[in-house]
């Protein structure tokens, strides 16, 4: 008897053909599978076991003629010994090696009706063949959780067997293991965002179940990542905080913007010198220390409008993890912060898309599947056309200026197969102001990755991402004159990075990597614009460097209480060539009558390498299952500096290679704080921190940065110190949830010297632009139904440092103030309340549309919230100034459907 | 499953910012005492003429009086090449050469100063940083940066003797103002009507001097610095010194301009940029960090005295403009007139003489009699009532005073120096 490729029900009907053998069997419970095989004086018997060779069916012996395949589960034709009561213990123990399987030892699996659940959404799952030679009483079920629309694996998902307490949680490809108990389980998971899946899994072996988890709709108004429950305790690095996109959805917004960068500011540790002020204060550093990452690129600069929106679109961002303490091992060369942004994987199977027109900017994202199941790319893509408000602006200076910007985004996700996992990126964002007729600022940042994920088996993970992220800005004045120019600046890098995760064993993680950096910035062109400019041609020397880092580190889960991460980043920075870089005598202050020397470096040749070990060290004690106690440390060096003059960070500050003159910035951070979980998804923590840093750049009085050739004269490096303590109090679940944060902390810093020149305040700690000691934020939803919610956004900060004239003098005919000591005043406190309403569609099945309206008011209270103060001259007199963004409450309503 | 979303944002009303003038605080604290510094005017150029050191002192934030003359000082130029010139105080805190003197490019110069309280100055030692030179001096009808239709005065500089100069532009304007109300007649006052029972009485007399037409001298009182608009041949063109919007009087008739350009070192250059941008905004977005404002002139003594100011030494280069308002607005109509003076708008006010003015109603108060106005110098004569007057009317017409007589607003003797 002979088969050639046909399916297992033809061939047990071959078989049975024209004989008197009987097979019983559904052919439900067969898949394509295509068998082959030629058999000569076989008994049926072998030939049906040959046939059934790697399937989940099981054959039965009625008769020498009569066979019943079942599904998974043995017929047992005996009762096991010890049925009717004896110890059950004999039934556990495996059966000695070599010895003839029988029944005596096996578990079997009995499944009666009533054991099975009769709610008819609950499908039942038959996992494994049994095999009477397995003696095992437990079995290991794994698999992967996908999301159904996208297909993408979602991390720190929840699996939970309600019968026996049993739980896991997915690992950051989606995969999980469980082991359970033989028979019949009830599995469920659990994720924000996402309906519980709920399957009855009948495990008669070691077996694979993937999970597909619907978008649950319900769930949009939470606020709070639910799986990350224990996280809050049993994380052992501190100060890491996880946003995701869908989360900042409720939050009151300005001008219909959702904003990530505005969210993450109302956590504790970090706060922004104020309304349209770019970029982020991390623990008391500088905007300067914070590593904005788009799927493994850095942006230099994420955000449009001078910081009043993000540059990222929101509908194509996932989330965002912000690590502001001990930050892990594989990040380097920024002191305080990182901020991991990730884009969505787009939906494998079928087009789906996003989209926004409002009266500052239109926006769409898509999500289209390439190759179903394995592949698909986002496209996002913004565009605004604020002109219109300027121009409506009752200020005279603002009213002629123009401003605009865009953003794209494009993401390739492509899962090869299990065990390899391609993502690549490319993002531009443009931003282009002019405030006066003739002159026109642009910038732009540039980022491309790709990221090759790769399992080469349950224990191993590794990654390997090439990136290229370019930061430019150029000021054009045209004013069809003789005069014309262009003035660039750009910082461009590639990195370079190979890491691995490394399950050693239940108790170790490793996490150990390289990475290789190369920047190249041009500080400044100036270049005639047009065939009749007379401008000279200017050209600061270009600057280039390499940055290393070699890194390992080890999660290690010393004891059931105790777990400890420690890792060592070893980090280089190598200035090189070509450049000409000035000596200046030593013990005297830099400037132009002090230098001695010039040094002439050739192309690749190292003018001065600095770096060090980086240790990063944390760990937790579990003091009760709710409570933990964690501490760590951790020290950082810094290479790239912006350099800027003004009291908050503009688009046109330059970025600064670390040379022969500028050393690179260090800090180290101590952190210690408790950790608890209260009941009804409440979580709380106090954590403090005091940092230190080293060489924190800062300027000369009046310094000229654009076009500067000796710009180290006009730097002066000095000491910080910062310390503070951040309360969280966060609500998971319920009607009400949200976050209630409080943070007192200083920032300070000292500039010291002989030399009067590169000292400020007499050598003395002074706080520093963005030293604001109590913030308190508040963000809360409340659900009254199903279908409306309210939200409520508070913030009050101290207001900011700024520097008080001491006095007045007349000078040549006019009047002016004069200074002394920097930011020995404050200008008054910021306290701004946001409320929000959100009301959903009904959620009728038949429905064509969902939708979702937000009403918001952003600065409710209508406080002019004071942004800086400064003194003018104006026709000689001494005027002071106060100006404010977002004086009156702006009001906008937003409406989102979905079919 | 497709799934399409729309996400249409709505909002109602725009970004609004806003700048607010505000009190200046005058109570914060200071470990600064004013008593300790000292504000210091200097700069020698390279014109053989009396020099001139100014020296004063601050006052607090928010005082009256800003500038309080710092007296009694000796101040005391250093030639490097041995030479000295010494200085007398000519007005309080204005501080004069004995002697004319010019700085020469071979010598470097320092300045000293002691003042009256014992302490002493003295500066590092300055020099000339190259010859200053004025290749144009020019006028251009322009849109200004904030897109005011109006004249911009502009200046081309240049040095022979450094690539890249730094300029520094002062000027004094000058102005022709015509009285648009002006008559050859005003009013003499024969009986201001205080004694009781007498009638106020006027005439009509010629004019004793020049009322119609004047002149008026300001000097520039902003911080200004050539641009760096440096072109291959190391030529700083196209800096603009002075706009004047269409609507500002000072361009009606005649108007003339001399620009004086220091040419600086770049420390110097330095000291006045950050002296403007601490006391400038271009952009509510961000500011410019002020500071300690360094000069070059320290205290000999160690102590917390500072000092405010530069001495420089410097090549100065001067050039004068004229240019009539027709040049550029020909066919236009002219500026409205200075202040919120409205020269169209007369009144006839009561003389207080009943057999000349009309009938005063009952219980109606007519406002200012035209000898109440003439005592505040409120108005001019500009022509007779000649139909008789109504209620609360007089036999005269008049103009506010500005209209008719122009000396309130300048001077009406021709500057020597004045071109028609």
């Amino acid at each position: 008897m002979a088969f050639q490729e046909i399916s297992i029900p033809q061939a047990l009907e071959k078989l049975t053909a024209g004989s008197d053998v009987r097979v019983y069997f559904q052919e439900g419970w067969f898949s394509d599978k295509k068998v082959s095989g030629s058999y000569v004086n076989q008994t049926p018997e072998f030939i049906l076991q040959d046939l059934l060779e790697g399937t989940e069916i099981n054959l039965y012996r009625y008769d020498p003629n009569t066979f019943v395949l079942t599904r998974n589960n043995i017929i047992y034709d005996q009762l096991p010994e010890g049925f009717f009561g004896r110890e059950a213990d004999s039934l556990v123990l495996p059966g000695p090696e070599g010895k003839e399987p029988s029944v005596t030892n096996v578990t079997p699996v009995f499944v009666s009706q009533g054991d099975l659940s009769t709610a008819p959404e609950v499908e039942t799952v038959r996992i494994g063949k049994q095999n009477l030679a397995d003696p095992r009483q437990s079995f290991l079920l794994s698999g992967i959780v996908r999301e159904r629309e996208s297909s993408r694996p979602l991390p720190d998902l929840v699996i939970l067997e309600r019968n026996h307490g049993l739980g896991t949680a997915t690992d950051s490809s989606g995969y999980y293991e469980i082991r359970l108990p033989a028979g019949v389980n009830f599995l469920e998971t659990r994720s924000v965002g996402k309906q519980g899946e709920r399957k009855q899994v009948i495990l008669y072996n070691d077996g694979q179940l993937d999970w597909f988890v619907e978008e649950g709709v319900e769930q949009l108004e939470e606020v709070v990542v639910e799986a990350q429950q224990d996280r809050n305790v049993e994380e052992v690095v501190s100060g890491t905080q996880v946003i995701n996109a869908e989360e900042s959805k409720d939050i009151p917004l300005v001008l219909g913007e959702r904003n990530i960068l505005d969210v993450a500011a109302s956590l504790p540790g970090i706060s922004r010198a104020g309304e349209g002020a770019l970029g982020l204060n991390v623990r008391g550093g500088r905007t300067d220390q914070n590593m904005f990452l788009l799927n493994e690129a850095i942006v230099y600069n994420p955000t449009h409008f001078f910081g009043i929106f993000q540059a990222l679109n929101p509908f194509v961002t996932q989330q965002v993890e912000i690590f502001k303490g001990v930050i892990p091992v594989e990040y380097g060369g920024r002191l305080s912060s990182v901020f991991d942004i990730q884009t969505k994987d787009g939906s494998t199977d079928g087009i789906a898309g996003e989209g926004s027109v409002g009266p500052v900017t239109a926006n769409l994202a898509l999500e289209i599947p390439v190759q179903k199941d394995k592949s698909s790319l986002v496209l996002g893509g913004r565009v605004a056309y604020s002109d219109w408000i300027l121009r409506a602006l009752d200020d005279e200076d603002l009213s002629n200026s123009t401003a605009s910007f865009y953003d794209v985004i494009a993401t390739y996700t492509d899962r090869l197969n299990e065990n390899n996992r391609i993502k690549a990126t490319g993002y531009y964002s443009k931003d282009r102001f002019s405030i006066t007729a003739d002159s026109t600022f642009r910038y732009s940042n540039r980022a491309a990755s790709v990221d090759w994920n790769h399992r080469f088996n349950e224990k191993n993970n590794a990654s390997f991402s090439l990136a290229n992220s370019r930061y430019a800005f150029d000021i054009g004045y045209d004013a069809d004159s003789n005069t014309d120019f262009n003035l660039g600046y750009s910082v461009e890098e590639t990195e370079l990075k190979v890491l691995n995760r490394f399950r050693l064993n239940d108790r170790h993680r490793l996490v150990y990597g390289l990475s290789g950096k190369y920047y190249q910035v041009r500080p400044g062109t100036l270049e005639p614009e047009g065939s009749d400019s007379d401008i000279a041609f200017q050209e600061l020397a270009k600057e280039q460097g390499l940055e290393g880092g070699v890194f390992i580190s080890d999660d290690w889960e010393a004891t059931e209480k105790l777990s400890l991460s420690a890792g060592v980043r070893l980090s280089l920075y190598t200035a090189l060539g070509p450049a000409e870089q000035t000596v200046y005598t030593p013990g005297q202050p830099r400037n132009t009558t002090t230098a001695i020397d010039t040094l002439t470096y050739d192309g690749g040749e190292t003018i001065k390498t600095y770096g060090g070990p980086e240790v990063r060290f944390s760990a937790r004690y579990l003091l009760d299952p709710t409570l933990s106690v964690k501490a760590g440390f951790s020290n950082m060096y810094q290479y790239i500096h912006t350099l800027t003059n003004t009291t908050t960070v503009s688009p046109l500050d330059t970025w600064k290679l670390s040379d022969l003159n500028i050393r690179p910035q260090t800090s180290q951070q101590v952190t210690l704080g408790f950790f608890k979980n209260l009941e009804d998804g409440l979580e709380a923590s106090v954590e403090g921190y005091y940092k230190w840093s080293q060489d924190v750049l800062d300027f000369k009085t009046g310094a000229q940065i654009l076009l500067n050739e000796a710009i180290e004269t006009e730097v002066i490096q000095g000491d910080g110190k910062s310390y503070g303590v951040e309360f969280l109090l966060k609500k998971n679940r319920g009607k009400l949830n949200g976050w209630l944060g409080y943070t007192y902390s200083r920032s300070l810093i000292r500039f010291e010297s002989p030399f009067p020149e590169e000292r400020v305040n007499n050598g003395e700690f002074f706080p520093s632009n963005y030293d604001r000691p109590h913030d308190i934020s508040l963000i809360a939803n409340y659900k009254f139904t199903q279908r409306y919610s309210a939200s409520l956004n508070f913030a009050y900060q101290t207001g900011r440092p700024v520097t008080y004239p001491i006095g007045q003098f007349n000078f040549n005919n006019a009047d002016y103030v004069f200074y002394s000591d920097r930011n020995a005043q404050r200008i008054p406190d910021y306290i701004r309340l946001d409320l929000g309403i959100n009301i959903e569609g009904n959620h009728r099945k038949n429905k064509l549309a969902h939708s979702f309206w937000t009403i918001s008011v952003y600065n409710v209270l209508g406080r002019n919230n004071p942004y800086s103060l400064f003194f003018v001259t104006e026709d000689g007199q001494v005027k002071a100034l106060q100006s404010s963004i977002f004086a009156i409450p702006i009001p906008s309503i937003t409406y989102n459907f979905k079919f | 499953m497709k799934k399409t979303a729309y996400f249409i944002g709505i909002v109602l009303m725009g970004i609004y910012s806003c700048i607010e003038e505000v009190d200046i605080a005058t109570d914060l604290e200071s470990t600064v005492d004013l008593d300790d510094i000292l504000v210091v005017e200097a700069t020698i150029t390279d014109q053989l003429e009396f020099q001139s050191v100014l020296l004063s002192k601050p006052s607090p934030l928010g005082a009256d009086t800003v500038r309080i003359e710092e007296q009694n000082a000796l101040v005391l130029v250093q030639e490097s090449s041995g030479a000295s010139y010494t200085f007398s105080e000519v007005a309080p805190g204005t501080y004069q050469s004995d002697q004319r003197f010019a700085a020469n490019g071979g010598n470097s110069y320092t300045l000293q100063i002691a003042l009256e309280n014992g302490r002493e100055y003295v500066s590092t030692p300055e020099k000339l940083a190259g010859t200053s030179v004025i290749d144009d001096l020019y006028a251009d009808r322009i849109l200004s940066d904030t897109g005011v239709d109006g004249i911009g005065i502009f200046v081309d500089s240049s040095t022979p003797d450094t690539q890249f100069g730094n300029y520094k532009y002062t000027y004094e304007e000058t102005y022709k103002i015509i009285a648009p109300n002006w008559t050859a007649l005003e009013f003499e006052i024969l009986n201001d009507g205080s004694e009781p029972g007498s009638v106020p009485a006027v005439q009509l007399i010629e004019r004793t001097q020049e009322e119609e037409v004047c002149y008026n001298t300001v000097p520039s009182t902003e911080v200004i610095l050539s641009e760096g608009t440096t072109l291959a041949d190391g030529q700083s063109v196209g800096n603009l010194i002075r706009f004047a919007g269409s609507e500002n009087p000072i361009i009606s008739h005649r108007y003339s301009i001399l620009v004086r350009q220091y040419l600086q070192t770049p420390a110097a250059n330095s000291f006045y940029r950050s002296l403007r941008d601490f006391s400038s905004s271009d952009n509510i977005f961000s500011q410019v960090q002020p500071g300690l404002l360094e000069g070059n002139i320290r205290p000999v003594q160690e102590n917390n005295s500072f000092v405010l100011g530069y001495f420089e030494v410097s090549s100065v280069a001067e050039s004068r403009l004229f240019f009539d308002y027709v040049d550029f607005f020909p066919g236009e109509s002219l500026p409205p007139y200075f202040g919120d003076t409205n020269c169209d708008r007369f009144i006839i006010p009561l003389l207080g003489d009943p057999a000349r003015d009309g009938p005063v109603p009952d219980n109606v108060t007519c406002g200012q009699t035209l000898l109440e106005l003439l005592a505040q110098e409120e108005v001019e004569f500009y022509i007779d009532n000649d139909i008789p007057p109504g209620e609360c009317q007089g036999p005269y017409i008049v103009t506010f005073r500005p209209c008719g007589d122009c000396t309130v607003l300048g001077s009406n003797e021709v500057p020597e120096f004045w071109i028609e």
